[in-house]
């Protein structure tokens, strides 16, 4: 029983990371239909400038965070605008064999940089640790838990709470319609790109604080969380992060019963799955960006 | 021509042709074999590939020893000469490179490393009668694997060998599980130690593995947990030990972790901080059972820091291990040489196996019929943030485990 509890809580922690990659993934997924692969390179490049900020160069932390926020957001937007946005007709064909190759830049460019060595943001033994009946958390799994929520809630808020929000809502709903009522869908779209920055930096720093950074770091995390974002329903912001929540669990427990060679599999089993037997995911229908 | 002539004419050819046959392998009849103005050996090193960094030390280590050799004169006044190949750690460019050596530059003996190239090399070594050193690989599954396979570093079943009986015999500890990288090496040693560990009276709990691509070892730190172990063996590899040994410290596990000379590289003590403090893993040693250094070591410091600039806290173990083959080649060179027997791979394994009182940078070396090598395996640990010898096991010790 100790070790299911212990899993599970692993599990929620795990799938919790997933969910935040997967919310910022399906955010722009649904404002500007581009499979956004890159999104996990960004991750990885957030990770390694906080590295190189924090670690090497000794600058404060925060200001060392700060920085890999905005380098993030600023990739994000020059992705966007520089790339996505001058493929021909906007082809989401186009986009995804440009996102796909920008990953592999992107990995590669790390590798060139910072060498293929793991990174790891702080030594063991510094961490705190909380002892939960018979489980154990480290402060890293409780950041990670809190961040999703609030970035659940703030890009909830968003949503529902400003116009730029409704604008979102409008364009995920209707894009044409969007455009014909006058909604700005350039600047919309790159708001999105901003919200998908600032909700993936603080992934790259916290799975570097927790599990180490390697220029892979960012692909591992985009896969399981597209997995997430399908299970939980194309579309809908909400079960992306409950399909990231679940993934985290699926993978966690099967461990405990499974070869844990398995682990990586089991994402996939689960989203092939939900794709045969309930195509629209959790929440694909009733729940898209629109309705929340 | 009658049956009886052809029969006559039959044995009349055989005899002539055992007759020359045994004047060329060297045997009882023979001539002795003419000298050869160089002696050259091979060399396949992993210059390329994602452990290019490993085979720049191996190239060095060599060319220190063959520079040493000659400069003392050589093979009994022949000079050494070493032909070397690239095989990036990639069997099939390892394959190519075997070939090369032996049907273009007609070597009859070559140092190697990497299991993978070990393995897809060795039957075309044999079939060419060529001898291979494996002066770079510790994947048990290297023992026993042809007579014309000789291993000049102790396999890592051997030193986890050393490893179990010291936790279990001096540490008192007996409930062992095992964490293991899902490769060859890791398989093999969690295989070995399912059977060693209960043979000098611990209790082997289980082993886990892990993918040499991830990151996370959460699952299976809450399932070691499970086990409640005294003693955790990590059959792990650069990186990923500082990674383990981290995440299972601030998961709150924190039984002895063990292991071999995986443990020893910077990383460990980097990333593992506190975590890496008081473990113990096994490795060759260049120190004595009594602390001091032995002479051929401080003679290979020396000479990497006058050619490399480079001190001894610098120079990957991987370098000595190669300058050690190279001087144990030209030992067997010796003998053979001195035999006047023609330098084949079986005349230098039989050198080789029959080597006795040689000692380089590791001490004092002894090869196995089944093609591994006894040497002093020296117990480690991390204390401060630096590697530190426990105790030096002797190979009479060793021998008798």
């Amino acid at each position: 029983m100790d070790l299911f509890l212990q899993l599970a809580l692993n599990g929620v922690v795990e799938g919790m990371r997933y969910g935040l990659v997967a919310l910022g993934f399906a955010l722009v997924l649904s404002v500007t239909g581009h499979v956004h692969f890159a999104h996990g390179a960004i991750c990885t490049l957030a990770g390694y400038v906080f590295h190189l900020l924090w670690v090497v160069i000794g600058l404060h932390w925060a200001l060392a965070f700060v920085a890999a926020v905005l380098l993030s957001v600023g990739l994000s937007v020059g992705i966007c605008l520089g790339i996505y946005r001058r493929v021909p007709d906007g082809s989401h064909h186009g986009v995804f064999i440009c996102s796909l190759g920008l990953m592999i830049l992107l990995q590669n460019l790390t590798h060139l940089l910072w060498g293929s060595e793991s990174l790891s943001l702080r030594a063991g033994g510094s961490a705190e640790i909380y002892f939960l009946g018979p489980t154990v958390l480290t402060d890293v799994g409780v950041a990670t838990v809190m961040m999703s929520l609030a970035a659940l809630a703030g890009v909830s808020f968003l949503l529902y709470r400003t116009g730029i929000g409704r604008a979102m809502r409008a364009m995920a709903d209707q894009p044409t319609m969007a455009a014909v009522v006058g909604i700005d869908t350039r600047r919309v779209a790159i708001a999105a790109f901003v919200i998908a920055g600032l909700l993936i930096a603080p992934v790259g720093v916290l799975t570097g604080l927790d599990e180490g950074l390697s220029p892979h770091t960012g692909t591992g995390l985009i896969l399981a969380a597209i997995a997430g974002a399908i299970i939980g329903g194309v579309g809908s912001l909400g079960g992306a992060v409950l399909g990231g929540l679940m993934i985290g669990l699926l993978q966690q427990l099967s461990a405990g019963w499974l070869p844990t060679s398995w682990m990586s599999s089991i994402t996939f089993l689960g989203m092939f799955a939900f794709i045969v037997f309930h195509p629209r995911g959790l929440f694909g229908k009733r729940m898209r960006v629109s309705e929340m | 021509m009658t049956m009886a002539d052809l029969d006559s004419f039959g044995r009349r050819a055989a005899l002539a042709a055992f007759v020359t046959s045994a004047a060329w392998s060297g045997s009882g009849w023979s001539q002795p074999a003419a000298r050869p103005d160089r002696y050259r050996i091979g060399a396949m090193l992993q210059l390329t590939g994602t452990a290019a960094a490993s085979g720049e030390f191996q190239r060095n280590g060599i060319m220190i020893a063959v520079e040493e050799i000659n400069a003392a004169g050589g093979i009994n006044g022949i000079p050494l000469e070493v032909v070397v190949e690239d095989q990036a750690c990639n069997p099939s460019v390892g394959v190519n490179a075997i070939t090369k050596l032996v049907h273009a530059d007609r070597i009859t003996s070559s140092m190697i490393g990497c299991s993978g190239v070990i393995l897809a090399a060795t039957p075309i070594a044999a079939r060419n009668g060529v001898l291979l050193v494996n002066a770079g690989a510790a994947a048990p599954a290297l023992a026993n694997v042809s007579p014309f396979l000789l291993n000049s570093i102790p396999l890592a079943s051997q030193q986890a060998r050393v490893m179990v009986h010291h936790v279990v015999n001096e540490n008192r500890l007996r409930r062992i599980a095992v964490y293991y990288r899902n490769d060859d090496l890791g398989q093999s040693l969690n295989e070995f130690l399912q059977g060693e560990v209960p043979r000098k009276g611990g209790q082997y709990l289980g082993g886990l593995s892990y993918d040499p691509s991830a990151t996370s070892h959460v699952a299976q730190i809450a399932r070691l947990r499970a086990m409640q172990p005294e003693v955790i063996y990590a059959a792990t590899l650069g990186n990923e030990t500082g990674t383990i040994l981290k995440q299972s410290y601030d998961l709150g596990l924190r039984p002895r972790w063990i292991g071999y000379s995986g443990f020893e590289g910077a990383p460990t003590v980097r990333i593992g901080g506190q975590a890496a403090e008081g473990q113990l893993y096994t490795v060759n040693s260049t120190v004595d059972s009594n602390g001091r250094t032995y002479p051929e070591a401080d003679r290979f410091y020396e000479a990497y820091r006058r050619k490399h600039n480079l001190g001894p806290e610098a120079i990957a173990y991987i370098a000595l291990q190669f300058y050690e083959a190279t001087h144990m080649l030209a030992a067997s060179l010796r003998q053979v040489d001195g035999q006047r027997r023609a330098p084949t791979g079986e005349a230098i394994r039989d050198a080789m196996l029959a080597l006795r009182g040689f000692s380089s940078v590791y001490g004092p070396t002894q090869f196995e019929t089944d093609g591994t090598v006894l040497k002093p395996i020296a117990v480690k640990t991390i204390r401060n943030g630096q590697f530190v010898d426990v105790r030096v096991y002797g190979i009479d010790e060793i021998a008798r485990m």
